[in-house]
């Protein structure tokens, strides 16, 4: 579900229907528009990475929210979701924000006691912020394409070889190129190979790469058929261990590292005593 | 220069930072470094120093998140005895991280973390691992039914940027030159996994991962150590645990 921040109105304790939402996408001023504008039917939908805020203004027969007021909200409310400000204030005057059980924010606003009323009247409005767990996978769905595709210019090698390394078929790496879904397990794998890709490119430059791929190392195997044998580990050692021209730039440290993983070690003090791990069966020291 | 595939960033929103949040958080998958438990027993730690018989330590029940490196956190197919966690705690803000977020060398943020309440509900709150509060616990205290965040394999970037910065102020690792360097120790948590399931134990794991295997998917006629392919070939060790096809 898209997070969403929603005002929606009570008065004294009577809930008013939300209004109906349409969502669309807005660049952040609109939001601020909307809210200035003031009707009861504006929706507007504000998408900063994960974060979607909808604001659904009040019915006209709820109390009338001054504008600069609502603004303010608005403005701080979008700094809190840019994680900037304190979770408990609003810092705007006779308003405050609290969490309600299942965390979603709440803005309660007060308004000067009338004389008939023996409470307070109270403009709540709701604010609900929860992260889009799915939009993560909605973005990469363009990046996949990009990464398949500069995975082959980078290399120079034919959809054929690069399918192998991943297992697939040269139909479905083609498909990703097109911008076909691609499973987490694959996207992870295209992600790693066309990080060794480009640091072969920046390391040679555009023109030497695809040479490169093709040249024997010392072992007697190409990168290429490292790639197709999908010993990615090999092709990383290798590729680190190219020189580097310029290997930082603007204090970064572009290249990819060494690995060692021929660490060996004493075995950490009461090992002999653990049980191989598992998390269906309590530990001994619980039993005990 | 071709744009690299994950841009380097010192910030992650949740979406790209948590695998699994709260319940979503598999009992099977294996302790890794990020995760974090609540509910652990911290000492609290007074200012003076202990020094009579009777003193007694107090206690507090707190979140923590695994630190070290996934290496470090098992020997073969056990966990080590203890491992090195950060205590979580809530923060109003983020805003001493600074705006490019490199600030605040000492924290690791975790933006909405559920944090569970009395009544059991789930509440998202804004909350950082403390890396100047140190401290090693024994496993057996982090309860994988107590977990409520895995990180992804770019959270697992980030910490190790976060970590290094912490340890030796470096700025100078990228997001994805980290996610490079431990996509063998990540891919193997999903073996680890996928063999819990199967065995309900990670007894044997060790064994199968460093000796030769015929992995057909990988290479027909000759074994290969699945270990060597832990980077780039994580489906077909799946299906060679599983007997599953991975898409």
């Amino acid at each position: 579900m898209s997070g969403m921040l929603a005002l929606a109105s009570e008065w004294r304790g009577e809930s008013f229907p939300t209004i109906a939402s349409e969502t669309s996408t807005a660049p952040r001023e609109s939001i601020l528009n909307s809210a200035t504008a003031g009707s009861g039917t504006t929706s507007k939908t504000w998408r900063r990475s994960a974060v979607t805020i909808v604001v659904e203004l009040p019915k006209s027969d709820a109390p009338e929210i001054p504008l600069r007021k609502l603004l303010e909200i608005v403005k701080s409310a979008l700094k809190i979701s840019d994680r900037t400000a304190d979770i408990s204030s609003l810092n705007v005057e006779n308003a405050r924000i609290t969490r309600d059980s299942k965390g979603h924010l709440r803005i309660e606003l007060v308004w000067p006691q009338p004389e008939s009323a023996s409470d307070p009247d109270h403009v709540s409005l709701e604010l609900r912020i929860s992260t889009a767990r799915s939009s993560a996978k909605k973005a990469r769905s363009g990046t996949h394409s990009r990464l398949a595709r500069e995975l082959r210019a980078l290399t120079g090698l034919p959809a054929s070889a690069l399918a192998m390394a991943f297992g697939v078929t040269r139909e479905q790496y083609q498909r990703w190129v097109s911008g076909r879904p691609i499973s987490d397990v694959r996207h992870g794998q295209l992600i790693y190979a066309h990080t060794i890709a480009a640091e072969v490119a920046r390391k040679l430059g555009s023109d030497q790469a695809p040479v490169w791929w093709r040249t024997q190392l010392s072992s007697g195997e190409t990168p290429e058929q490292l790639l197709r044998r999908r010993n990615l580990a090999l092709v990383y050692e290798s590729v680190v261990s190219l020189p580097d021209p310029r290997p930082v730039v603007d204090d970064v440290e572009l290249g990819l590292r060494p690995r060692d993983d021929g660490w060996s070690e004493e075995p950490p003090e009461g090992i002999e005593a653990q049980d191989d791990w598992s998390p269906y069966r309590p530990h001994r020291d619980d039993e005990e | 220069m071709t744009a690299p595939a994950v841009a380097d960033t010192n910030w992650l929103e949740p979406p790209e930072l948590y695998l699994a949040l709260s319940e979503e958080c598999k009992i099977d998958r294996p302790i890794y470094q990020g995760d974090v438990f609540q509910d652990v027993t911290l000492p609290k730690l007074p200012k003076r120093s202990l020094t009579e018989p009777d003193d007694h330590l107090q206690t507090v029940q707190q979140s923590v998140m695994v630190v070290p490196h996934p290496c470090q956190c098992y020997y073969g197919d056990k966990l080590r005895p203890f491992l090195t966690v950060a205590p979580v705690k809530l923060v109003e803000s983020y805003e001493n991280f600074g705006d490019d977020r490199a600030g605040a060398k000492d924290k690791f943020a975790l933006p909405d973390l559920p944090v569970q309440q009395v009544d059991g509900s789930w509440v998202e709150q804004s909350c950082v691992a403390d890396f100047g509060r140190l401290i090693s616990v024994p496993s057996n205290w982090l309860k994988p039914p107590k977990r409520v965040c895995c990180l992804t394999h770019r959270g697992l970037g980030l910490l190790a940027k976060r970590v290094l910065g912490f340890q030796l102020r470096d700025r100078t690792t990228t997001l994805y030159s980290a996610m490079a360097y431990v996509q063998a120790e990540w891919n193997e948590s999903f073996l680890m996994q996928a063999w819990v399931r199967k065995y309900e134990s990670l007894r044997g794991f060790t064994q199968w991962l460093r000796s030769p295997q015929l992995i057909k998917a990988i290479d027909a006629e000759r074994a290969v150590v699945p270990a060597d392919y832990r980077d780039g070939a994580l489906d077909a060790l799946l299906e060679a645990i599983t007997g599953e096809a991975v898409d």
